[in-house]
């Protein structure tokens, strides 16, 4: 059975655990997206923007000297090399799309690195729409030049300063523009979280990333890999990556979460490996909560994996054991970081670095096949980088 | 017959307030409690705090993170309820979102509810079509779910939850959180239209700060919801205990006489 089911649940996961005011535009958001998704002139218009736009199909690199260092074959889906530096485009520009057929002309969005909400700015410019992007203080003080990425597109940051001032309070901020101006505003929202339709909505779009990388990997050693490596926060380049591989169960799927300054301590955003169940967002899904139900703090050096949640097929494909959940503190991300900038010539993302990092503890055996998202660039990180190592 | 059964059996308008548990701490939750069952309020929501309250305005957002600080949860207000409830009959749900109800466990918080006296919760992020059996389970032990509709429900929706719904319907005003705006005279309109739909009395809430709104919202609705204004009046004036009490009184009075008082 192909998944979610009508109402947008994995198991006991996913639904729609919206406000009431959000209800009728939410509906009509998921007609539009089931109408779309049938639609071949949808496709052809989007599949125009990827190739001509954000430059796919993007290669799937084998990394000879990452492999030499980690063992078997590891090949990068270059994700990196996309227009904007990450995989965020492609959902954007699906999005972009729906809310052009909806007659939307104003879109908001959160953002915790900055990525998601630079892919917004950028498309919005691109189709002429108003685009406000709401980020947590504490993320616009560590992903400045994302920031001046978003003002220079023309968007409008707004800087949100309550709760934890991360990721998961812009996306209640957002939530509450959306409340406000339900009537000419779609919300693009950046990862396979949130209500019924966004989860599976964004895994669509993201699973241009798992199609090519089946392509390219069985061109170039035709075969299916044993492994797939992918990073964890919300889960969008990782549900992209796994989604078309699902039914290959000889494919081993690893999701690498935040462990920030390890599982143990408090400061971490490993929510699948540490996390319970829970509704946030408008899923219900494996969160960080105390005992009581309030959302937890989070930590990690990545802004873009410091969140409470993870989209709903993930705490889905969890509890089936179909994909194992594991994870890397921010020491070992940082090295993860170098090594690929110093073997491969590849300054990948801090959030991708999660997924470079967890290699080594793969002990990975000579004829063993793996790919990794490297899910974006690092550029965003370096100033992040440089003063973790000062210290 | 509960308690909001009962007060449908009232004639006349009603006033519903609101106030957070714990804001700005759990004895004065009590006193406020107290002082509104004597000013005759008819039925009080009473807030628990989240950390994620999407639904909510800056006001009611503070005063969670206010009282959330003070260690208010549900155990310690359902105390306070049982408290006052042996003092008085005034119907009190709660109002909160479904993460903390979830993870308390609905069966277990529906029991211990009951025993508090508390006479339902009303929890704006859980739709009726989600979770389906805490609505069964409810609804078995007597226990009243409130379904929030809002301007943009669709006929068919507002029709499910003018069915599903116990005790009384909320109408959401505006289109925004609580206490940032005052809703547009079409959006107030449609509280009739609900109120049409069904036998149930429609109360309307958001955006409700000053006495002089509510001839007008009662005009299509049975009662009125005050919420942040009354939580505003509580935040400026809690470093003085007594003066807190009376301007909160004040407050109630305000609106009592406008609502009781109404005539068409």
């Amino acid at each position: 059975m192909s998944l979610p089911d009508k109402k947008g649940h994995f198991g006991i996961f996913g639904g729609s655990y919206a406000p009431e005011t959000l209800r009728a535009l939410i509906d009509k958001l998921e007609k539009e997206y089931k109408k779309a998704l049938k639609d071949k002139k949808f496709w052809e218009e989007y599949n125009y923007y990827l190739r001509e736009y954000a430059g796919r199909p993007n290669p799937l690199y084998f990394a000879e000297r990452l492999s030499e260092k980690f063992g078997g074959k590891i090949y990068l889906k270059r994700e990196d090399l996309n227009h904007t530096g990450s995989h965020k485009i492609n959902n954007t520009l699906g999005q972009i799309l729906i809310a052009k057929r909806m007659g939307k002309k104003r879109i908001i969005a959160e953002t915790g690195a900055g990525q998601h909400g630079v892919a917004a700015a950028t498309v919005a410019a691109m189709f002429g729409m108003k685009c406000e992007v709401y980020m947590g203080e504490e993320d616009i003080k560590r992903q400045a030049l994302n920031v001046f990425r978003m003002n220079i597109l023309g968007a409008k940051v707004n800087s949100v300063s309550s709760g934890t001032k991360t990721l998961k309070d812009a996306m209640n901020e957002a939530i509450r523009d959306w409340l406000v101006n339900v009537d000419d505003t779609f919300y693009l929202i950046g990862t396979v979280s949130g209500f019924h339709p966004y989860p599976a909505m964004v895994r669509d779009f993201q699973a241009v990333i798992g199609k090519e990388a089946r392509q390219q990997i069985l061109k170039a050693e035709g075969r299916l890999p044993n492994n797939l490596v992918a990073c964890v926060g919300g889960g969008s380049n990782a549900i992209g990556l796994f989604y078309p591989f699902l039914n290959d169960k000889k494919v081993r799927l690893f999701g690498v979460e935040a462990g920030g300054l390890g599982i143990k301590t408090a400061m971490h955003a490993a929510t699948l490996s540490k996390g319970s169940v829970g509704i946030l967002h408008g899923t219900k899904t494996y969160i960080l909560q105390d005992k009581k139900g309030q959302i937890l703090n989070t930590h990690s050096i990545s802004a873009g994996l410091d969140y409470p949640g993870v989209g709903p097929e993930h705490s889905y494909l969890k509890d089936i054991k179909r994909a194992q959940y594991v994870t890397v503190t921010d020491k070992e991300a940082v090295e993860g970081f170098m090594t690929l900038s110093r073997l491969e010539g590849i300054i990948p993302a801090l959030e991708s670095s999660h997924a470079i990092a967890y290699l080594k503890k793969m002990k990975l055996k000579k004829n063993e096949l793996t790919i990794v998202c490297l899910s974006g660039r690092g550029d965003k990180d370096v100033n992040t980088v440089i003063d973790y190592l000062k210290k | 017959m509960n308690r909001i059964e009962k007060l449908e059996k009232v004639k006349g308008k009603k006033l519903i307030i609101y106030l957070m548990a714990g804001d700005p701490d759990m004895a004065s939750t009590q006193a406020l409690l107290e002082m509104l069952c004597t000013e005759g309020v008819s039925l009080i929501e009473i807030g628990i705090p989240f950390s994620d309250p999407i639904a909510d305005g800056k006001t009611i957002q503070l005063a969670g993170e206010r009282a959330l600080k003070n260690g208010a949860d549900i155990d310690k207000t359902l105390k306070i309820v049982k408290a006052v409830r042996k003092k008085f009959d005034t119907p009190m749900v709660f109002m909160t979102y479904y993460n903390i109800i979830y993870k308390y466990g609905f069966e277990k918080f529906i029991a211990n509810s009951l025993k508090a006296g508390l006479d339902g919760a009303i929890i704006p992020d859980r739709p009726y079509d989600e979770d389906e059996n805490f609505g069964k389970v409810a609804k078995s032990a007597g226990y009243d779910i409130i379904y929030l509709t809002a301007p943009t429900s669709s006929v068919e929706r507002a029709r499910k939850m003018v069915e599903k719904t116990s005790g009384f319907l909320y109408y959401i005003l505006v289109k925004g959180t609580t206490g940032v705006k005052t809703g547009a005279l079409n959006d107030y309109k449609k509280a009739a239209v609900f109120k049409k739909m069904g036998k149930r009395q429609v109360f309307a809430g958001f955006g409700i700060s000053k006495p002089e709104q509510v001839k007008e919202v009662l005009k299509y609705s049975d009662g009125v919801i005050v919420g942040s204004a009354f939580v505003k009046i509580i935040n400026e004036n809690s470093e003085d205990k007594k003066k807190m009490l009376s301007k909160a009184r004040n407050f109630v009075k305000k609106f009592s006489k406008e609502v009781f008082e109404y005539e068409k």
